[in-house]
């Protein structure tokens, strides 16, 4: 599991500073696929970058175990424009040592790419390269998938590709989303927390903490 | 919670870094490789053209001068035993200063560190004018400009050091260049400076003493004076200070790793 502790982190704005975590220790259980949620400025993305490694806590620290913890998913920062998507896609295989084929294999198919694949990521459109990038990262074995906040990438039979994919490896993966809305976190989660206020509350079940979500929404409104 | 599934994937955490880490940068250097060599050979043609360019522009001038070599048979031949030393220093200093803002996007990938892309840059940057500079040697050897130097392991060696010594100073230029603007604005002229008052076009023991004492000072002088003084067997260098040249490149290699610690958090902020 991915453990918090005494983890403080802080984002400095124009004016003043915003506290996502103060002091906080908790952990995301194995087994368990979890929605992150928190309104727009909580630290959704922070906190999403601090399990994910590429932003160090202010103080504290965070464990991941041994856990294979993929990098977040739904933005396609890491293509080198002028490489190919079939060279972009050995390197990320190369770098987290998966079988450079299966991975190529996997994403020929995943992403429907055809003869694109062998053409520069930078003459993709973004839906291209979010396919590329969904593909890739579906190929590549994780034990935590690194979610945020899957947005309205490609068209409806795509989006079910994604969910079909993460059904498969319900088993052997679990997934972390952050998201500020309840919808779309129901498809891919069966728990949940909030972050709120420096805080991270964590329920039962995705209902319960939908629920208190969805009155914390209320009373700031 | 126990999880044998992840225990058995794993071989010791510090072996499982190491392998990691050599994976990434393995990597990170093919694809480095590919994006700058990729899409035309003239990159390959500009590592070996751009030195040649560097010492005939030079040879001409200096000939025009009518001024005679300080060492040596020709002045293309003093001129090659400064400029490329110095080329193969510069060149790593100025892939590496640029290497943050260049890999930003990889960051995406957590498994991907600033360091590693830096220190990638640099592999591939020693490999490459390593590579050049033995084909351009042999070349000009070939049709009687240079020889072979007098001291192979010493020349080699001096060439060495002028590696480490822009190793270390590229890391600490590849940090400072990103945490603070002022130095970005004025290291390049810095470097730019420093061309001149590294020895490509005197040795330290045709300036007068106290010129010299003073010039000697700068690290890659040493680092010329070095390959100099093992090419020409002539020359015994009295200013030259082999300590002092690799001391000062492990001491720029730890500020700059140390600069990278400090400055971690700024960098992903970026």
């Amino acid at each position: 599991m991915i453990v918090f502790e005494n983890v403080t982190k802080q984002y400095s704005l124009k004016r003043g500073r915003t506290t996502i975590l103060d002091d906080a220790t908790f952990a995301f259980p194995r087994g368990k696929s979890m929605a992150i949620l928190g309104i727009n400025g909580a630290g959704k993305s922070t906190m999403i970058r601090m399990i994910a490694g590429t932003e160090p806590p202010d103080r504290g620290r965070i464990r991941r175990n041994g856990l294979r913890v993929s990098w977040p998913l739904g933005f396609s920062g890491g293509f080198h424009g002028s490489l190919s998507g079939r060279q972009n896609i050995r390197f990320a295989s190369r770098i987290y040592d998966s079988d450079p084929r299966q991975v190529e294999a996997f994403v020929e198919d995943f992403s429907e790419l055809g003869k694109h694949l062998d053409a520069p990521v930078r003459t993709y459109s973004s839906g291209m390269r979010a396919r590329l990038a969904f593909g890739l990262s579906m190929a590549i074995d994780f034990d935590v998938y690194l979610v945020d906040e899957i947005t309205a990438v490609g068209d409806a039979r795509f989006k079910s590709k994604c969910q079909n994919a993460f059904a498969d490896r319900h088993d052997v993966s679990d997934v972390l989303m952050v998201s500020h809305s309840a919808d779309t976190v129901k498809k891919y989660c069966d728990s949940g927390c909030i972050l709120h206020d420096g805080e991270m509350q964590f329920f039962e079940t995705l209902e319960e903490a939908v629920d208190v979500y969805n009155a914390l929404l209320k009373s700031l409104q | 919670m126990t999880d044998t599934r992840i225990e058995a994937r794993q071989p010791g955490p510090f072996r499982e870094a190491i392998a990691t880490q050599v994976r990434v940068l393995s990597a990170l250097i093919l694809r480095e490789a590919r994006t700058r060599f990729g899409r035309s050979r003239l990159g390959y043609l500009w590592a070996i053209g751009e030195p040649v360019v560097y010492v005939m522009t030079f040879t001409a001038a200096f000939t025009l001068l009518r001024t005679l070599p300080a060492l040596g048979n020709s002045i293309a031949e003093f001129l090659l035993t400064g400029i490329l030393p110095y080329q193969v220093f510069s060149n790593i200093v100025q892939r590496a200063s640029t290497a943050i803002p260049a890999n930003r996007a990889l960051l995406t990938f957590p498994i991907v560190k600033n360091m590693d892309t830096i220190m990638a840059r640099i592999a591939l940057e020693i490999a490459t004018s390593l590579l050049a500079f033995l084909i351009l040697f042999g070349l000009l050897g070939f049709f009687g400009i240079t020889r072979m130097p007098d001291d192979l392991l010493g020349f080699l060696a001096g060439i060495g050091a002028l590696m480490l010594l822009g190793t270390g100073i590229g890391v600490v230029a590849a940090v400072g260049t990103v945490v603070n603007s002022t130095f970005a604005t004025v290291f390049p002229w810095i470097m730019r400076f420093t061309f001149f008052i590294s020895g490509p076009f005197f040795i330290l023991d045709q300036l007068s003493n106290e010129l010299a004492d003073k010039i000697a000072w700068n690290p890659v002088v040493h680092g010329i004076e070095w390959v100099r003084t093992a090419y020409f067997p002539v020359y015994a260098s009295s200013h030259l200070d082999r300590g002092y040249i690799l001391f000062i490149g492990l001491a720029a290699l730890a500020l700059g790793l140390a600069l990278e610690r400090m400055a971690r958090k700024h960098l992903a902020l970026e």
